[in-house]
């Protein structure tokens, strides 16, 4: 199914209340893991560490509407897939400050934080490869990886730079993190398409070849 | 075609100075290779050439087929009634105009009464001009010719390797110019005179040809690079080369035992193991130099015989097939008494 369209001051309007729903859950978690840590007790995160989630959850639906649009619009392809990464760091950027509230959140031992958590990735993951399938369509033979080993990729390269944002302390760890999705997406745009290459290393056959007379 | 009054008075090649390794090209590569996962060693595994030769820099084609024609002629001398005809058959041309023959002829100072024009004939231009400088001497309009050929790979190698570095090259693209890579350089010379000013008595004895050029656009070259359906371009050359030899053998009236040499046109192994293959020659009489010298264009041909007598492959007496395939596709076959 394609989704509608969405004008540029919804779409704003969505990215400043995404925005705003993760600064009020990164505050809350960490005052909630504060006074639970003081109290040994970590069930009165769970409630704010789903709400984080459900935050980053929608950063996912995001990406997989505006990949979907294009392809909709037949503006499919590398360059749309790359604009939709942009978008997607862009909104992990804005997650800065709640960055380390999420790495806590991630690494929960409460069931109801386990068991959203376990349905995050499911669902992000989906969402991801539904989107790579939609923006690739005419090129899924030509992919590095399948599309759903692709999802996890990128679904692992953005965790990750969410983990080291967490640990930014200052301009230049931030720069360096900026740096690293730079060099994430340099090779993302120079792999993901040459997929014809990847098996062809172990097609290629070593016989003589026909040349030119 | 047969020829009675027609004979090789000499033949000579010259190597340019500098040698290219396969190995060298492929690590100059590596970036491409690394990105589209092509192993190492991958170029010479397909196509069986080792290294090729280039010019120095800056060396005209027309410079080394004029070198080789001035060694040759220092070297063997010309007939009293001088040369009076110079072909350039080279595939490689230094400019639209004027002709590599007149540059040539220029150089080594041939007079008036010398004819000089180019004969453009692919890979197999070299025998062309032979033909051509050979009926001419058949018909009596002259008693001493030169053909010469100059090849230089250098500029399409490297645009083509500039151009498999950029950005966004697949494998498709790099299969699709890896022929390229494969070609060398080098000049060759034959001087052909009517019988009464033979000094050896090495005979042309005539031959067939044959085209097909309902297969005229399976290899496009241009300076900086070379397009090709190659392995429709080697089932049909084959295919052509079966009745071009057949055709040649009944001419000539001549048996594959009859024959001590088969010279053919140096292009890789699969090329050469087709030829063989199809058309039942015996494999140890059929030099290989495309290993060390790649596809040399017209050049091919006379530096395969030359290089067949010098190692004693050919003797006085021996008869030789000279076998040329050229994109177009042409196929022409020669039979030479030595």
């Amino acid at each position: 199914m394609v989704s509608e369209p969405i004008d540029e001051s919804r779409k704003s309007l969505r990215q400043r209340a995404t925005r705003r729903l993760i600064g009020t859950a990164s505050s809350v978690v960490s005052r909630a893991r504060l006074r639970a840590a003081a109290l040994s007790d970590p069930r009165p995160a769970a409630v704010t560490d789903v709400l984080l989630m459900d935050a980053q959850q929608e950063a996912y639906n995001q990406l997989h509407q505006r990949f979907t649009e294009r392809a909709g619009r037949g503006d499919d392809g590398l360059a749309s897939a790359l604009d939709a990464l942009d978008a997607m760091w862009e909104g992990i950027r804005q997650l800065r400050g709640g960055a380390p509230a999420i790495l806590l959140t991630l690494s929960s031992d409460d069931e109801v934080v386990q068991e959203r958590r376990a349905r995050f990735y499911l669902e992000s993951t989906t969402l991801l490869e539904d989107a790579i399938r939609s923006v690739f369509a005419t090129d899924l033979g030509q992919l590095a990886v399948p599309p759903q080993r692709m999802a996890v990729l990128v679904r692992v390269a953005l965790e990750g730079l969410v983990v080291e944002l967490a640990q930014a302390r200052t301009a230049e760890d931030v720069s360096a993190v900026d740096q690293a999705y730079v060099d994430l997406r340099a090779l993302f745009e120079r792999f993901v398409l040459l997929g014809d290459a990847g098996p062809a290393i172990e097609a290629i056959s070593m016989e003589p070849i026909p040349l030119p007379w | 075609m047969r020829y009675e009054r027609v004979h090789i008075q000499a033949l000579s090649y010259v190597l340019p100075p500098i040698e290219i390794t396969t190995a060298s090209l492929e690590r100059m590569l590596g970036p491409l290779f690394r990105r589209i996962g092509v192993p190492d060693g991958v170029l010479e595994a397909l196509t069986g050439v080792e290294a090729r030769r280039f010019w120095p820099e800056g060396r005209l084609t027309s410079q080394g087929s004029a070198q080789v024609a001035r060694e040759l002629i220092e070297q063997h001398g010309v007939p009293p009634c001088g040369i009076q005809a110079l072909v350039s058959t080279s595939v490689c041309k230094d400019y639209l105009e004027p002709p590599a023959a007149s540059l040539v002829a220029g150089d080594l100072g041939l007079g008036a009464d010398c004819m000089n024009f180019d004969v453009g004939h692919a890979c197999l231009g070299f025998m062309t001009g032979m033909l051509t400088v050979a009926n001419l001497i058949e018909l009596g309009q002259i008693e001493c010719g030169l053909v010469v050929a100059g090849e230089g790979s250098r500029g399409v190698t490297q645009a083509t390797i500039r151009r498999l570095l950029q950005p966004g090259v697949d494998f498709h693209t790099f299969a699709e110019n890896l022929a390229t890579l494969t070609l060398g350089s080098m000049a060759t010379a034959a001087l052909l005179v009517h019988e009464r000013h033979s000094a050896h008595g090495h005979r042309l004895l005539g031959g067939a040809t044959r085209a097909a050029t309902h297969h005229s656009r399976l290899c496009l070259g241009t300076h900086t690079e070379m397009k090709t359906d190659a392995t429709t371009l080697l089932r049909e050359g084959v295919a052509l080369a079966r009745d071009t030899f057949a055709a040649a053998a009944e001419e000539l009236q001549l048996q594959v035992p009859d024959v001590r040499e088969f010279v053919l046109h140096q292009v890789g192994k699969a090329n050469h193991d087709a030829l063989i293959d199809r058309l039942g020659l015996p494999p140890g009489r059929a030099l290989r130099l495309y290993p060390q010298h790649g596809n040399v264009g017209a050049a091919g041909i006379p530096f395969t015989l030359a290089s067949a007598i010098e190692r004693g492959r050919i003797k006085l007496g021996d008869t030789a097939m000279l076998m040329g395939i050229g994109s177009g596709l042409n196929c022409t076959m020669l039979g030479v008494r030595w």
